[in-house]
């Protein structure tokens, strides 16, 4: 087998005039639309450190006349953000990680494991995806209610723990996993658990990370859910906390965007973080044909 | 097979993509809506917006900041623990958790109760989510602190428990009566009302007088000298409005809802007829098509703010000069959020009678309520009868000296920070004979939306008047028909 | 090796029946543990509440009073909606959400996807850049659009007046509020749709580019010959889970506009929730629910059969 190299830059070749010009287009396209994303962003960054008056202002104010730091500070110590951060902190790479191993062992069930009615059993599965989600979150409530469970780290974790989104995904990844590598692994012996864990998981390292990137996004900034389950200031995840920040009368801006700052900053570490290694899945050439 | 892993790696992270694209739904009501939460308060820009600004301007009014957590003292051995919620957050909150420590340290320990006290998780916008969810966990707070919108609702769900006979009396006979219709319920008055929101129709001296009119004069009273007035106060520059004669309230159905109500009352042709199960709205009456007709006469006349933006933006910031509002408005949009002055700039009036003859006011409240399913409901009433009730009168004094409200009980003194003319203007409107109130009926969130969409369209000119009326007609009566059916 | 056959044997009796023996009939067995496991979750987190909520749609509920007091009215819900004009306004807005979001989402994520796959320089700075507006919360977006989104004071139509060119009410005209919303939802997902694309496209092999272009074949051709077979399957799915999430929508709808103005941007998961906390009808609500339900999974089949690919995916 000859190894690929997939070329990222398919332009390495001979670069001609029309080339060029597509280059220089696309160039000029990325930067009206990179500073279209960018700029409210940005705005939002600044804007945690204007007075209340700098952000509505006409004619707008750009930079703020001071960078209060102050509004930090007071959003740390004054608001539960702290507290919301902390348990966000928690409960989410949890999440996160039961998510993942979840979603590699079912998505490889229904993707490698043959037996009968495996793919009824999937539609099954994948029709859960279709139920818009306010139909579940009330009853679902009630049965968390049953069960104790309100104002707990549990009632987060536990209803999460499977995903059906995660389990399609997984599914077609695996799918891919050549299914004579399974085989030959079972005739020399290997047990079914050792071979997840010793050929699946390693070959969809970068799939889980993708995964990962996208579960902890939407659990980080889920609210409606915790809106219900969480009781108490001090179970609050953080969007929760974030909410509570609007004023009585009014919305202070710059609180709220203060406060939308440290929010994002675990995000987007989480980000950098797994993209190298979807970057570097993506680049290693596979050894496969 | 040249489907490697790598196209199905992008399927899988297209899907995890879209995936995440699509969590449950979430729930982050606006910062907007009932009773009192109101819209983004935007303190002054500075006024002249001509200049080109490159740094900061001084600031007018001073940016809030948020007050230091106020914590609450701790549990006395021997009490029991009460759940209260409300709605404020910020400095009005930490007010009130003061007045709770009090009673904790004090008068709690006698009563042997413990008052611990939280806020809405969802604001004002949307509790009652959280409130069904509360009340089939069993988690629900004993003692309630809620505007009379969805009284009704619940309590006719028996989400709530009324007080004995001898308190019933006793809010009877103290507060006024308007104010405790609001809280009655089947003849059972369920709580004490909190503060009272006397409608008024506020106007800027200073555009009057720019107009060549004088507010003492010129506050119109018949609804023609209302449309006339707007006209002349009304500024285009340059093809752009500037200041619009008539403030709409816009994208708030309670708002519209309460000043339609006002509105139709004084002139002789009730919105609404309580006497009726379901309860019968009327929009199509003489009286009643004469305030939509107004509304779009002044749309004609492009007197109307509504495309300037919602009323919490174009009062505070000199873009409007009439308009018709609850009193409370009075702090929270030009004391706390308007540009300075413009409190003593306002000139207050009654609301007339469309040829100007009669005035009239209505109450709208706040009660505190117990919960149906409180497991110490003696014990919340008892806590209750000393936040209410005089000599102290406690909670009244809160709301008027915190919030800037007017009281409900009856012969209470008002804040000092209104200015004469407007203290005078608001007691001689509660004490006047011709009274009604905010209508205790179910189903009024979907009468408030009804209004508001539909207002909003014919204050934009999007409809006529006797499309409006027709619309609004058939809307009620099904809303009517569901709510009660 | 003994070890083994032992357990092979003793499986044997299990699966038997099924004709699997060995270990085909291990593999199964694994199958369906894990299968019963992720089930049983499903029946108690997701089956369990659907079912109710199916009931509860059968009946005339507020969830306050307890759910056995709750009056059966068989398909009566469904009745009502079915003459309910709001009812049917909300599905088309749903739908003209949707359809905006799709093209939107879709098409500026695929062409970013194609523009940024064949740049040399800065890609994972392109890529961050555009996935940036996904990490917000929706809480601080709404904010920071409806501040930049207002008529008098904000960016955007600062901005215009300072270029000379029109400028719009954005979410304060019932004419151009869905449009104001949809243009902040494809701010907000293009950049995920893009990396989603851009990992597709990756996975073509470049020697079918070289062939191609060795062959002279125009880049239109190249891309409806050569890339857009094989990135089929991974359109599939972005298709029906991009379909899913925006019939769907209601946080940013919620925030930005509250179905306003005048009803213009009302779309059903809105109404679903007005409608059951708003309105104290929780029972019609869920009937809603179950009809979008239908709708989505027409939807997703339908996009399955146009879209199928020839191979098992």
């Amino acid at each position: 087998m000859r190894a690929k190299v997939v070329s990222l830059a398919p332009s390495r070749r001979r670069m001609s005039g029309g080339r060029l010009l597509g280059e220089a287009l696309s160039y000029v396209f990325l930067l009206v639309t990179g500073a279209l994303m960018l700029v409210p962003l940005l705005w939002m960054f600044v804007g945690g450190f204007k007075e209340q008056w700098e952000i509505v202002n006409v004619p707008m104010v750009w930079l703020p006349a001071y960078w209060r730091w102050d509004n930090f500070v007071h959003v740390i110590t004054r608001s539960p953000i702290a507290t919301g951060f902390q348990n966000s902190l928690i409960i989410v790479p949890i999440v996160t990680v039961l998510q993942v191993i979840t979603s590699v062992v079912g998505g490889y069930a229904f993707a490698k494991l043959r037996f009968p009615g495996r793919e009824v059993l999937f539609v099954g599965v994948l029709s859960t995806l279709m139920l818009p989600g306010f139909l579940i979150q009330i009853p679902l409530f009630v049965v968390v209610v049953q069960l104790g469970w309100l104002n707990t780290y549990q009632t987060m974790i536990v209803p999460f723990l499977f995903t059906p989104f995660g389990i399609f995904l997984m599914r077609q990844f695996i799918s891919g996993v050549p299914t004579e590598y399974l085989d030959s692994a079972r005739i020399d012996g290997s047990g079914e658990i050792a071979l997840i864990w010793r050929i699946v998981f390693p070959l969809t390292k970068e799939a889980a990370a993708a995964l990962a990137i996208f579960v902890f996004i939407s659990h980080w900034n889920g609210l409606f859910w915790p809106l219900l389950v969480l009781r108490q200031r001090d179970m609050f995840t953080l969007p929760l906390a974030l909410f509570t920040l609007q004023g009585d009368y009014g919305t202070y801006y710059h609180h709220i965007l203060a406060g939308a700052t440290i929010a994002v900053i675990p995000v987007i570490l989480v980000y950098l973080f797994f993209q190298e290694h979807i970057v570097r899945g993506v680049t290693l050439t596979g050894l496969k044909g | 097979m040249h489907l490697s892993r790598r196209a199905l790696f992008g399927s899988a992270a297209a899907i995890l993509f879209a995936a995440c694209g699509a969590p449950p739904p979430t729930q982050a009501p606006k910062p907007v809506e009932p009773a009192k939460a109101a819209e983004a308060a935007k303190p002054a820009a500075p006024a002249d917006a001509a200049k080109p600004i490159a740094k900061a301007a001084p600031t007018p009014a001073p940016t809030p900041t948020l007050p230091p957590v106020f914590t609450p003292v701790p549990q006395a051995p021997g009490t029991t623990k009460l759940l209260m919620r409300v709605h404020w957050a910020g400095s009005s909150f930490n007010e009130f958790q003061k007045i709770i420590n009090d009673y904790n340290a004090t008068q709690g320990t006698k009563d042997k109760i413990y008052i611990n006290l939280e806020r809405f998780v969802a604001g004002q916008a949307g509790p009652i989510a959280t409130f069904i969810a509360d009340f089939q966990a069993g988690t629900q707070e004993d003692i309630y602190h809620l505007g009379q919108n969805n009284l009704a609702d619940l309590a006719a769900r028996n989400f709530f428990s009324a007080p004995t006979m001898e308190v019933q009396n006793y809010i009877k006979q103290n507060f006024l009566d308007p104010a405790v219709r609001t809280g009655t319920w089947e003849g059972k008055i369920m709580g004490y009302p909190t503060e009272n929101q006397p409608h008024m129709l506020f106007g800027n001296t200073k555009m009057f007088q720019a107009a060549g009119l004088d507010a003492n004069k010129d506050m119109p009273k018949k609804w023609d000298d209302i449309r006339r007035v707007a006209k002349a106060t009304t500024k285009v520059e340059g093809g752009t409005k500037t200041q619009a004669g008539f403030i709409v309230h816009y994208q708030n159905g309670e708002r519209i809802t309460v000043q339609r109500l006002m509105f139709q009352f004084v002139n002789g042709a009730p919105l609404v007829d309580l006497s009726k199960t379901p309860p019968v709205w009327d929009v199509k009456s003489d009286g009643a098509r004469a305030w939509t007709e107004l509304m779009a006469n002044m749309y004609a006349d492009n007197s109307l703010s509504a495309d300037l933006g919602p009323d919490t933006i174009t009062w505070p910031q000199r873009k409007g000069n009439l308009i018709s509002h609850d009193a409370f408005a009075v702090w929270f949009r030009l004391v706390t959020a308007g540009q300075p002055g413009i409190l003593e700039e306002q000139f207050t009036a009654p609301l007339y009678s469309a040829d100007g003859t009669k005035t009239g006011n209505m109450a709208r409240n706040y009660h505190f309520l117990v919960s149906s399913k409180s497991k110490e409901k003696d014990l919340s009433w008892l806590h209750l009868k000393w936040m209410n009730e005089g000599p102290e009168f406690r909670m009244q004094n809160f709301q008027t000296h915190v919030f800037g409200f007017v009281a409900s009980v009856k012969n209470y003194e008002l804040p000092k920070f209104f200015p004469a003319q407007m203290k005078t203007a608001f007691q001689e409107s509660i004490s006047g004979p011709n009274q009604t109130i905010m209508p205790v009926a179910k189903g009024m969130n979907e009468v408030f939306n009804i209004f508001r969409d539909n207002h909003d369209a014919l204050v934009l000119g999007k409809v006529t008047a006797a499309e409006y009326t027709a619309k609004v007609d058939e809307e009620l009566k099904r809303a009517m028909s569901q709510a009660y059916g | 090796m003994a070890d083994e056959t032992r357990t092979i044997r003793a499986r044997r009796g299990l699966l038997a029946p099924l004709g699997l023996y060995g270990l085909a009939a291990r593999e199964a067995a694994l199958g369906y543990a894990i299968t019963g496991l992720v089930y049983l979750f499903l029946l108690g987190f997701v089956f369990a509440p659907m079912l109710l909520a199916f009931y509860v749609s059968l009946t005339r509920w507020d969830a306050l009073a307890p759910l056995s007091e709750a009056k059966f009215v068989g398909l009566q819900n469904y009745t009502d909606l079915a003459t309910d004009n709001r009812f049917h306004w909300s599905i088309v807005h749903d739908f003209e959400w949707s359809v905006k979001a799709y093209i939107g989402q879709i098409g500026l994520g695929l062409l970013l996807a194609i523009i940024v796959t064949n740049i040399t320089r800065m890609r994972a700075l392109a890529r961050f850049i555009a996935f940036s507006p996904f990490i917000l919360p929706i809480v601080a977006t709404a904010i920071i659009f409806t501040i930049m989104m207002d008529p008098t004071w904000g960016p955007f139509n600062q901005t215009l007046r300072l270029l000379g060119l029109p400028t719009s009410r954005w979410l304060l005209d019932p004419v151009s509020a869905m449009n104001s919303a949809v243009l902040m939802i494809i701010w907000k997902y293009a950049g995920y749709y893009m990396v989603l694309f851009m990992t597709a496209l990756l996975a073509v092999p470049q020697e079918y580019y070289d062939a191609a272009h060795i062959d002279g074949a125009g880049p239109i051709q190249t891309f409806l010959k050569i890339t857009w077979p094989l990135i089929r399957p991974a359109f599939l799915f972005i298709s029906v889970i991009n379909v899913i999430g925006n019939l769907q929508v209601f946080d940013s709808v919620f925030i930005m506009t509250g179905g306003g103005p005048s009803r213009a941007t009302e779309v059903v998961v809105l109404l679903m929730y007005n409608t059951a906390f708003t309105n104290f009808r929780y029972s019609v609500a869920n009937a809603m629910a179950v009809i979008l339900f239908f709708i989505i999974l027409a939807l997703t089949v339908f996009q399955m059969r146009v879209l199928k690919s020839d191979h098992a995916g």
